[in-house]
């Protein structure tokens, strides 16, 4: 096992914040309303709140295992697992960040491919991203604490500022009755929305390079509320901006409503906040791969720098073979449901398991 | 070294690549208005009003048409392309205008590409056109440079006061949404003009009736808050007098059962009086006509409600309101009693002055 990082390679408790966003506020703002109304129709707020609540939970639970761990969960699975099988639980943990940077690199590949140039190829985009990140991750950890504080500062204003445009066109009728929907329907919607909250389990690795780790987790708590607040807001304009058969038709809902707004010089905004977008996708995609190898050196004490090229390599050439929206689509619905699994089995296991064996170690 | 060798590798593919096709603002012309006329069932025409601003300073744009037969409305941009000196670009498209001919065959085909392609915004402006899309487009008008200019700012500046705002993406959200019925206004070509003629009504795709201009204003009244516009109404003794709209707020109060619903209607209406010849205005006379012009309101939105039931047609969107008032909403239920619900209208008007004289 590696030593514990340096005082002087950690960042402070609040960054924690940005890292947080910066997993969960990504591509996922695009597109997520269509699953949850698919099942609820006008409650889907309703659905993305419970989402949220229950996304607090897990946070509590990840930080109760690293607290008690004080290491990254390679560690931890050691401890608790052994050497082979938590061998075997990290590098499923790793292999699960990994393709969340696939389907990160893809996904926005195909965004561009669609809205602004259609003759793009998939290669070169990701051979572009794959450069980015690396020269980002190679610069270490707080780099990618900087990136994901700058493209907060970039993405947010842009964000919000553009949810005024079709304030003009809402109806607030739209979102009543309010609970027209059994609570199975409800949690069933909720269920969709943990992949685009997904991606925070990076804590999982980055937590020893956290000063004082343990007090951050209020802003751990902030970032995922901060997260969760923004996906109701974009939920509800969506709903009382669109009727319902219009936003199950829309695959990118937040977009269509970004095309209402029209500047004197600039008659079509989406483009210019897609580019902007490019922050949102790089800090997320730098925060997995970093992650990822992180995780590979503490298990095969590879060299962080070969591992990062030749998992960028693999990356963008997993990119490329996604070649039409079905595959992309299958992609994301199957990390979707992985990431359920993640979320609501296997970190509750480990929190208890952990648990138990804390305190039979305590009476024996 | 080897750092070396791959950073050079890289630029040389980064400057190198160019499979994305290119759009020079100086290469390619804007299509600003476009228009379908009806030619037989699977056919229309299309006629594209593309401006072109020729080199050098303080030039005027030069009037460019491009008209072709099609099926669908990429079909036609292609062959329009044929004759164009320049690529022809939807990405500022301000109008779309449908003939009446080819809105009552149903429009769902044409409208298709707005709602699905990226190169055109979602705040166009559609109306129908009475008469020829083309002969409306190409007209040279004597108070516009171009057609196109005429058309867009009779659309954007003027037609946003007497209606609710026609864009694309309201008649999408409408013709999709389950719960309501497009409009859109109709415009035709009179005389060396362009006039507002009234508000087509859509069942579905189809354009099944339409309101004269001096209804569609009540519309505005009944459909949403305005601040502007003014209405005319007669007194007994057939005086005219119209008033200013200051703000006016309409509510929809479903009440009942799913089996037995009814409607009310509330419009408050916050006027001025701005003409009224030989009538003193007193007292007396300003609850004379508050009254005059609740009565005369009243009965013509009814009259109109009637005409909407008649026809089937929702453009109020009353049905979304009893959507959202209901729980287990049956839409085939409601669409099958929407013809009989009776809904009652109450208009209240205040009068808050008369202007700067109290003759």
């Amino acid at each position: 096992m590696l030593p514990l990082p340096s005082e002087n390679r950690k960042v402070s408790p609040f960054f924690v914040f940005y890292l947080i966003v910066a997993a969960q506020f990504g591509l996922g703002v695009f597109s997520f309303q269509r699953e949850i109304v698919k099942v609820v129709g006008n409650d889907a707020w309703i659905a993305v709140f419970i989402a949220g609540i229950s996304i607090h939970v897990v946070l509590w639970m990840i930080y109760q295992i690293l607290n008690k761990g004080t290491n990254d969960i390679t560690v931890i699975h050691k401890e608790l697992f052994g050497k082979w099988l938590g061998g075997m639980l990290s590098l499923a943990l790793i292999v699960y960040l990994l393709t969340l940077a696939i389907s990160v690199v893809r996904s926005y590949t195909e965004l561009i491919q669609v809205w602004i140039f259609p003759q793009l190829e998939t290669w070169y985009m990701a051979l572009i991203l794959s450069v980015l990140v690396y020269v980002y991750v190679i610069g270490g950890f707080r780099i990618i604490v900087g990136i994901c504080f700058l493209s907060f500062i970039f993405t947010t204003p842009i964000f919000f500022i553009m949810l005024g445009f079709p304030l003009r066109h809402m109806q607030i009728s739209h979102l009543f009755p309010i609970f027209d929907h059994s609570a199975a329907e409800l949690l069933s919607a909720s269920k969709t929305m943990t992949y685009s909250l997904t991606g925070f389990e990076t804590i999982f690795f980055f937590y020893p390079f956290i000063k004082d780790a343990p007090r951050s987790q209020k802003w751990g708590h902030y970032g995922t509320a901060y997260s969760t607040i923004s996906y109701l807001v974009i939920m509800i304009v969506s709903l009382m901006y669109f009727s319902k058969n219009q936003l199950l038709e829309s695959i990118w809902p937040t977009l269509t409503i970004w095309q209402i707004a029209d500047f004197p010089f600039l008659e079509r905004f989406e483009f210019l906040g897609l580019s902007f977008w490019l922050f949102s996708v790089v800090n997320s995609v730098c925060l997995y791969i970093w992650a990822g190898t992180r995780g590979l050196k503490q298990l095969f004490s590879l060299k962080q720098k070969h591992s990062l090229i030749v998992i960028l390599f693999m990356t963008a050439v997993a990119a490329t073979f996604l070649k039409t929206r079905e595959q992309i689509d299958q992609l994301n619905s199957v990390m979707g449901l992985v990431s359920l699994y993640v979320m609501y089995a296997y970190i509750p296991f480990i929190f208890f398991y952990q648990m138990i064996k804390g305190k039979s170690r305590r009476t024996s | 070294m080897k750092k070396y060798l791959f950073w050079c590798i890289f630029m040389l593919i980064l400057l190198l690549y160019n499979s994305i096709e290119t759009k020079i603002l100086e290469d390619i012309q804007h299509v600003s208005a476009i228009g379908y006329d009806y030619v037989d069932e699977h056919r229309m025409k299309g006629t594209a009003a593309a401006p072109f601003y020729p080199a050098g300073i303080d030039v005027q744009p030069l009037d460019a048409f491009f008209t072709a037969v099609g099926h669908t409305f990429l079909d036609i941009l292609q062959k329009q392309q044929l004759e164009s000196q320049r690529k022809l670009v939807t990405g500022r498209l301000q109008n779309f205008l449908i003939s009446k001919e080819l809105a009552k065959h149903g429009v769902a085909e044409l409208t298709d590409p707005l709602g699905r392609s990226t190169d055109i915004g979602r705040d166009v402006y559609m109306a129908v056109v009475d008469g020829s899309v083309e002969d409306l487009l190409t007209f040279k008008y004597p108070n516009a440079p171009t057609s196109a200019e005429y058309l867009s700012d009779f659309m954007e500046r003027n037609l946003k006061d007497m209606i609710p705002k026609p864009t694309v993406h309201v008649f999408l959200d409408q013709y999709n949404g389950f719960v309501q019925d497009p409009f859109l206004p109709i415009i035709e070509k009179k005389h060396d003009h362009i006039r507002y003629k009234g508000l087509a009504l859509f069942k579905n795709d189809h354009y099944v009736g339409e309101l004269s201009n001096k209804e569609s204003y009540l519309f505005k009244l009944l459909y949403e808050k305005t601040k502007t516009g003014t209405d005319q109404f007669s007194l007994k003794n057939k005086k005219y007098i119209a008033i200013q709209n200051i703000r006016s707020k309409v509510k929809y109060k479903v009440s009942g059962s799913q089996d037995d619903p009814r409607v009310d209607v509330h419009v408050s209406f916050l006027g001025e009086v701005k003409d009224a010849p030989s009538i003193s205005v007193g007292k007396g006379t300003l609850k004379e006509m508050e009254q005059a012009w609740s009565k005369g309101a009243t009965v013509r939105a009814t009259k109109m409600m009637n005409k909407f039931q008649e026809l089937e047609v929702d453009p109020l969107g009353i049905t979304e309101k009893a959507r959202s008032h209901f729980r287990n909403f049956d839409k085939k239920a409601w669409d099958q009693r929407y013809p009989t619900v009776p809904i009652k209208f109450h208009m209240k008007i205040r009068i808050t002055n008369t202007g700067i004289s109290n003759k």
